[in-house]
């Protein structure tokens, strides 16, 4: 009886977090989807082809949110592993991290809103720059939270020892700290990746609408009433994660 | 060594400038601005745009409302994610099927906004499926679940996302914290099962889970895609409202936004210090 009511949880949980791909999946193919039908009629592949097309953007979109989010990802793992490095090493470490989670737990679009006159004084809004560095001012903060815990005294031991033995600052970095630490690297330039491939509304306020990324291409055909190629969008925009999700789920887990 | 040390200093100046200088710009030009002595329209120094908020109730029904989608995703997610995590006793994610859990977390909340406003506006699958079982006879008469003033459809893509991560979350902590074994030793020394789960479970879990849990309301208080799509004009959740003023042409709204941005940044500063004080708060 137990064993019977578990897989009906399971079924129940299964079928609720299965859903939304899959209504958007159906949605995607679908000529025509409207009220009172409860299933698409004709199925077609047209919104897919013009996807890919000239007509519509999509690709183009998602070629430039892979770019700048990959840039964003590698920028801010990079400065983040540094500087949580030398927090470690700090006597003021706890004061330091506690500066991360300031821009962490903020709204992105408030605080893109609150420094949006000092992206337009530097020339920034509207540009792909500027989108990318506001898309580090927030992976940035959450990659040295994700670091703060990782430097136990293991390795930095480990990092003095090679220092004693005459191993001068890059070649640490590249022989001994890079290699130790594959794991947590990858974690965070993963879970950076997807803050600033999922982000939304800094995108679409520090961009003005000029830098067309996927996420705001989705809630341009949403506003657009055009259901079936916003489907297409959400869905090229959940086939990232999802790929993440078949090669690590650990990646996947972020706290936001 | 002096060089070293010197290129560390300058590297945890780059840190402070990075983290607390967009906040203390972007939070004084704010109040700047909500005091009238910013903007290319200033009218010099000011109170009335704070006076006025405060005194038409925006800014507390702005902060009220996002408060009570805050509280009621948290606990309606946390809550049966933490009932979940306790009946599978810390084996949960053990599970092959398990990995289910993770399909939410691939999807960004924008996404899961389009797809609950398909799914429960008058238009959409569901009012389709009550008006062919004839319980409805127009798509007006299906019952608001998107766009409503109780932020439902708000509240069910936040307990999507909420429920997935807090399962997996709770599931890792109760075995990380060794929990089962200590409901064994407690159980071992009489203790019966409701007695261990007061005692042992709910206060060992509660205790280690509560900062991430407050950092998540956090995020769901100032969420901004979800409500944007799903949500209604009055009341209106605080990321949305405050855009809405900002980008209106009416200049009286601009000040009024920028004190509401202010308030915000305050607010989330006070409580990320009271999560560092607490005890077993942020380290």
């Amino acid at each position: 009886m137990k064993r019977a009511i578990e897989n009906i949880l399971w079924v129940l949980l299964a079928s609720l977090f299965i859903l939304p791909a899959s209504y958007l999946l159906l949605l995607s193919f679908s000529a025509s989807w409207q009220f009172p039908m409860l299933f698409p009629d004709v199925l077609t592949a047209k919104w897919w082809v013009w996807s890919f097309g000239s007509r519509f953007a999509v690709v183009g979109g998602m070629g430039l949110s892979l770019g700048i989010a990959a840039g964003v990802s590698l920028i801010s793992t990079l400065a983040a592993f540094l500087s949580s490095r030398w927090m470690a090493l700090s006597r003021h470490r706890n004061g330091l991290l506690l500066l991360a989670y300031f821009p962490f737990v903020l709204s992105p679009v408030v605080l893109a809103a609150s420094i949006y006159i000092f992206f337009v004084r530097l020339g920034w809004n509207g540009s792909v720059a500027g989108v990318l560095f506001a898309h580090f001012l927030i992976a940035y903060p959450y990659a040295v939270i994700l670091f703060s815990g990782y430097w136990n005294e293991r390795l930095l031991t480990m990092d003095a020892l090679a220092a004693t033995l005459g191993a001068g600052s890059f070649q640490r970095y590249r022989r001994v700290l890079f290699p130790l630490s594959r794991g947590v690297l990858a974690l965070a330039l993963f879970q950076t990746f997807l803050i600033s491939w999922f982000e939304y509304g800094l995108s679409s306020y520090i961009g003005m609408g000029r830098v067309p990324v996927l996420t705001v291409q989705v809630y341009r055909y949403i506003s657009e009433a055009n259901p079936h190629m916003a489907a297409v969008a959400s869905l090229l925009l959940v086939f990232p994660p999802l790929l993440m999700l078949w090669v690590n789920k650990r990646f996947l887990i972020r706290l936001i | 060594m002096k060089i070293r040390y010197l290129h560390r200093k300058a590297g945890l100046v780059l840190h402070v400038l990075l983290t607390l200088l967009p906040l203390a710009a972007g939070g004084i030009y704010a109040l700047l601005y909500s005091v009238g002595l910013a903007g290319s329209l200033a009218p010099g120094f000011t109170l009335r745009y704070w006076e006025s908020l405060i005194s038409r109730g925006t800014l507390w029904q702005t902060f009220a409302y996002s408060a009570y989608i805050m509280i009621a995703s948290v606990l309606l997610s946390y809550v049966p994610a933490l009932a979940l995590v306790i009946s599978g006793r810390g084996r949960l994610m053990q599970q092959k099927r398990s990995r289910i859990f993770y399909l939410p977390l691939a999807m960004p909340a924008l996404v899961l906004a389009f797809f609950a406003f398909r799914f429960f506006s008058g238009g959409g699958f569901l009012s389709s499926l009550a008006f062919r079982a004839g319980w409805t006879g127009s798509p007006q008469e299906f019952p608001e679940m998107v766009n409503d003033p109780y932020g439902l459809g708000i509240i069910f893509v936040h307990f999507l996302l909420a429920f997935a991560f807090f399962s997996i979350y709770l599931d890792r902590v109760y075995a990380n914290e060794r929990i089962a074994e200590q409901v064994q030793s407690a159980q071992l020394l009489g203790a019966g099962y409701g007695q261990s789960l007061r005692r042992v479970v709910l206060p060992m879990i509660l205790r280690k889970t509560w900062p991430a849990v407050s950092l998540y309301g956090l995020f769901v208080f100032g969420s901004y895609e979800v409500p944007l799509l799903l949500g209604r004009s009055t009341p209106e959740m605080l990321s949305v409202r405050v855009l809405r003023m900002l980008s209106r042409f009416n200049l009286e709204d601009r000040p009024e936004g920028f004190a509401i941005v202010f308030a915000y940044m305050m607010l989330s500063v006070f409580a990320v210090m009271l999560v560092r004080k607490s005890k077993g708060g942020l380290r």
